[in-house]
């Protein structure tokens, strides 16, 4: 594998102000992360304190093993939604190591409205139990929460995805014999009972945590009983009476500690064996990706010069160099793992298109995973290339992406729009992980385009009835669809609506992969199969 | 493996096997046993046909640094893809298609300009895309074929560089 050779002049000062920019823009998303870790009311804070409570980054911090890294899922969740009162969906989810194991966290965080669930934090803790899932990890659960967010009930209670499919997740969880643990911090009521009561393992804090089906309020207007927390669902009365949490704790800190203890009894999974070798630091500078990645985002770039500086020793095996030149597909290794990628160099062209999908296919058939790096402005249009079936190649592509057994990877390095999104495994793709960069963006077409569509379709349909529009009215069309489209194109309300698994920084791209490789190996990988592609 | 060194200009071709104990290196007339064993700290021993030398060795990318027997080596690896696709290279480059269908934003040469590489030539415009065509070796401009504002297909002829004479 040879080492790819940067075309870049890193002194130029297109790449200097390139760097300028994209440096501000990562400054701007670790300060949004910032607030949103640690930055609460004091009312809020003082309540936990009272309480005798942990801050949710304090109870983390003893959980997982010192000095490891901590892959925080979607930590921008809900940031866009509920006018920016629910920091973080108002729950933290990961990966981390407990007990030297690779698990999934999930964490409620009673700082924000006493942890109750909002829509986007069912949705949140739905997909960190789904990534569980599908990679084989077992969960911590930490449980604090004032159970469902009623106003919003409609929103979050009876779907397909909803609130049951916590639950749902939890079950098939056990079933593949995936283990969890609970460890109660606060209340866990109605439906939030049901993750300790789903766990394998359940620990209890002694006074804090209590498990019900519905709090002594509820009781005394159903029943007339009156009743106190801890006769109701405490430690002592679960622990020792009705089983349903099994430690009993007299801190939070013994708490986390005999969670640690129970993790550490869990079986080590044999990992599914990919070509690996010794890992080797990319040999241009991460972080040069500042001044690679333009600032228009309309300006193309060589996705090489993104590959050369996520890759061991920048090295890079390139297939078909020659042809479908707008999409580069080729092997690397990263952090040792051997792994396939796609990344774009342009629109998707049917030969380019057909070397996707034959590329993805060799991958499934050497059980190589695949990284794709979005920048993506959608499949080639006109006469000429409908003649050639650029619908048909498409579609092969996007079969060879839905039916890889393989685990698949997406970074949204810059523009994903269009069918493009699609051909590149987009989220409903089911890629095991899903990030993006800080100034990415995602929609069906560009803004300029769709304001444009709109307008052009409200003035023939006046055009029929004879009447025609002044520039005023077409900037009254085109405006607020403009600033609709460029405000949900941003990668911030991507991730907000978690689209994605988060915003990453670009530098920490490489070791996010990582760590994402590392977790999607617990599962096998099966023997490829597809379905028909139209030929 | 097989592999090839520069040592100032000339170049050195080399190839190494496993052995049982070690490593033999194969020259172009007889073939050696060697091993390299690293100790703790740092420091590095070389066994070349039952010889031993201490050598202090250092590497940056792809060069070499070799302190041996008194001696400063600076080395430069090739890789043998690069080493065999510089060795075959044509005229190819000559001639700079047009990756995709588009029109011209701009151009920044003209025919008779001394060009270096990577330096940008004319951007271009498709599917809402601006890419930026930069030369793909030093050379002169022969002609450019498209102005600002014309459109163009795939694989047309944006520009030509006037050829190198080919090394006899």
């Amino acid at each position: 594998m040879k080492r790819i050779e940067s075309k870049i002049n890193t002194s130029s000062a297109e790449f200097q102000s390139n760097a300028a920019h994209n440096r501000k823009l990562v400054e701007e998303f670790r300060e949004k992360q910032r607030k949103v870790r640690d930055e609460r009311p004091q009312r809020d804070i003082d309540r936990l304190r009272s309480q005798n409570k942990l801050l949710v980054r304090e109870r983390l911090k003893l959980l997982l093993d010192p000095g490891t890294p901590f892959l925080e899922f979607s930590s921008l969740a809900a940031n866009d939604a509920y006018d920016g009162e629910v920091p973080g969906a108002a729950c933290v989810t990961g990966i981390g190591i407990v007990s030297g194991r690779e698990v999934v966290i999930n964490a409620g965080d009673a700082s924000v409205k006493g942890g109750a669930w909002y829509p986007l934090t069912v949705k949140k803790t739905v997909r960190a139990l789904d990534i569980a899932i599908e990679n084989r990890l077992p969960v911590v659960h930490l449980c604090d929460s004032a159970g469902g967010f009623l106003p919003l009930q409609a929103d979050l209670f009876a779907d397909k995805y909803m609130a049951g499919r916590i639950f749902r997740n939890q079950c098939q969880l056990s079933k593949m014999g995936v283990q969890q643990v609970s460890v109660v911090l606060g209340h866990c009521t109605a439906g939030g009972a049901y993750v300790p009561g789903l766990s394998d393992y359940n620990v209890i804090v002694r006074g804090t945590g209590a498990i019900f089906l519905a709090g002594p309020p509820l009781v005394k207007a159903a029943t007339g009983e009156d009743v106190t927390v801890d006769e109701l669902g405490g430690c002592d009365m679960h622990t020792s009476v009705s089983g349903t949490a099994d430690y009993p704790a007299g801190s939070e800190e013994e708490a986390i500690a005999i969670a640690r203890d129970i993790v550490a009894q869990f079986k080590r999974p044999q990992k599914t064996h990919i070509e690996w070798q010794e890992p080797e630091a990319p040999f241009y500078d991460p972080a040069e990706l500042y001044g690679v990645i333009p600032k228009d985002i309309k300006q193309q770039f060589d996705i090489r010069e993104v590959i050369a500086r996520l890759v061991d020793g920048s090295r890079f095996h390139e297939y078909q160099p020659n042809y479908g030149k707008t999409l580069i597909c080729g092997y690397a290794h990263l952090w040792g793992y051997k792994i396939g990628i796609l990344g774009n160099n342009g629109v998707l062209f049917n030969d380019s298109s057909l070397k996707g999908a034959h590329f993805i296919e060799l991958c499934n058939q050497n059980r190589t995973p695949i990284l794709f790096l979005q920048n993506i402005t959608g499949f080639m249009v006109g006469r000429e290339y409908e003649r050639r079936g650029i619908t048909k190649d498409g579609a092969k592509m996007i079969m060879a992406v839905s039916c890889s057994e393989v685990p698949k990877f997406t970074v949204m390095c810059n523009g994903s729009f269009g069918a493009g999104n699609y051909g590149m495994s987009g989220r409903a793709f089911d890629s095991r992980f899903l990030f993006s960069w800080p100034q990415s963006q995602i929609s069906v077409m560009g803004a300029e385009q769709a304001a444009n569509t709109l307008a052009d379709v409200k003035i023939r349909q006046l055009a029929k009835s004879g009447k025609k529009l002044s520039q005023t009215d077409i900037d009254a069309i085109r405006d607020p669809v403009l600033g609709e489209f460029k405000r949900k194109q941003s990668a911030y309300w991507s991730t907000s609506e978690i689209w994605d698994d988060g915003i990453l920084d670009p530098v920490d791209t490489r070791n996010a992969l990582g760590i994402a490789l590392s977790a999607a190996l617990n599962t096998p990988i099966s023997d490829p199969r597809y379905g028909i592609f139209r030929m | 493996m097989h592999h090839a060194f520069k040592l100032g200009d000339a170049e050195h071709n080399l190839e190494l096997s496993r052995s049982a104990d070690g490593y033999r290196l194969h020259l172009a007339d007889r073939t050696l046993p060697i091993d390299l064993k690293t100790g703790a700290d740092g420091r590095a021993w070389l066994t070349l046909d039952g010889e031993h030398h201490e050598v202090v060795i250092a590497t940056r990318g792809d060069d070499v640094f070799v302190h041996f027997d008194g001696e400063a080596y600076q080395l430069r690896y090739e890789h043998p893809l690069k080493r065999l696709a510089a060795a075959g290279l044509g005229s190819a480059e000559d001639r700079v298609l047009a990756p995709m269908p588009g029109s011209i934003v701009s151009v920044s040469v003209k025919a008779g300009d001394a060009v270096t590489k990577g330096q940008i030539l004319l951007v271009m415009e498709s599917m809402k895309m601006e890419t930026t065509i930069a030369a793909p070796r030093d050379g002169v401009i022969e002609a450019v074929t498209y102005d600002k504002g014309q459109t163009f297909d795939r694989d047309a002829l944006l520009l030509s560089l006037v050829a190198i004479e080919k090394k006899k």
